[in-house]
């Protein structure tokens, strides 16, 4: 359960960013800190809202996952990749190891690894190749 | 600017399969992890290389990126680590509070639109922990040092989220690198 709910928070920290910052035109800067920001008041608050691991874990990969909605309209407009990026930040987020656990700059690391890995699979998606495969595919359809 | 374009494209590259190797292979299933780097790796080549690069010039101005940078991680590493209010809330503030200023000047130049961002790079840095350092003598050469590669990065990966979490990275890993070599 533990794992899912933080799969589903990379997923909406990228995705409710990127509405703040292009839907309604906060900017990039403003929808991210200001998102994490009120996520994590939330915890500080309530402290016993969730399970520790929750009260920990929660604001660092929302606040993590809300770099990737940062992304420009240029760069990536499918929610669809977002969400794909949010839930690849997640995975590398718990499978971690402690090395650099505490250095500034790591969620922002991971955040730019996940746009990456979307943005090659969209690029892949779009090459000539995979293209001509889905060509085939369909006139053999017809 | 080229050259500067390079050595931030090189640096990208090593914080990104560093940071990865490091964190995947500390498990005992080294076949799993091998092969999801293989196919990571194959992706974020892609992505690279299809990666828009544009050409700005750099002026005398983006040496001030470095100033902001340096006072966004200030107000951060104090707010985290001194009043004790945790990473992720530091930086919301130091972030949020950063993205008004370009609402006090009335002129709304490039250079005062990219005070936020500067700024909000220094709070990733801010975000460091007591386990990496609890020092001013860490964490501000570590900031100048992100200054500069803000600038060095400033004509590519534009608009890539988490550009500026790695920038920050970036002069950790240094700052730390530096210190363990000089103390070892």
């Amino acid at each position: 359960m533990n794992t899912f709910t933080i799969l589903l928070t990379g997923a909406a920290g990228a995705t409710l960013t990127y509405l703040a910052n292009h839907r309604f035109r906060m900017g990039a800067v403003r929808a991210s800190a200001l998102l994490s920001l009120v996520v994590a008041l939330i915890f500080y608050v309530f402290p016993n809202l969730l399970s520790s691991y929750l009260t920990t874990h929660i604001p660092l990969v929302f606040m993590g996952s809300s770099f990737i909605g940062m992304v420009s309209r240029k760069v990536m407009e499918n929610i669809v990749l977002l969400v794909i990026s949010g839930i690849i930040f997640s995975l590398i987020y718990l499978n971690s190891g402690q090395f650099f656990a505490g250095f500034g700059g790591a969620l922002g690391t991971t955040a730019c690894i996940s746009v990456l890995v979307s943005a090659g699979l969209a690029a892949i998606q779009k090459s000539r190749p995979i293209k001509k495969v889905k060509q085939f595919r369909k006139r053999r359809k017809d | 600017m080229k050259i500067a374009r390079r050595i931030a494209f090189f640096l990208f590259i090593v914080l990104h399969f560093s940071f990865l190797m490091v964190n995947f292979y500390h498990d005992s299933n080294l076949f799993l992890w091998t092969g999801l780097l293989l196919i990571i790796s194959v992706l974020i080549g892609v992505a690279y290389f299809k990666a828009p690069r544009e050409d700005e010039e750099h002026f005398f101005e983006d040496l001030y990126n470095i100033v902001f940078v340096v006072i966004g991680c200030i107000i951060t590493f104090f707010l985290n680590q001194k009043i004790q209010l945790g990473p992720v809330l530091a930086a919301g503030l130091t972030g949020t509070g950063a993205s008004f200023i370009p609402n006090f000047f009335s002129r709304k130049t490039n250079f005062i639109k990219e005070i936020p961002a500067a700024i909000y790079c220094g709070a990733f840095l801010g975000m460091t922990g007591p386990a990496v350092s609890e020092s001013w003598i860490f964490i501000i050469p570590a900031a100048v040092i992100s200054g500069v590669f803000y600038i060095f990065s400033k004509n590519i990966f534009q608009g890539y989220g988490g550009k500026l979490g790695s920038v920050a990275f970036g002069g950790v890993v240094i700052t730390s690198s530096v210190l363990f070599f000089f103390s070892a």
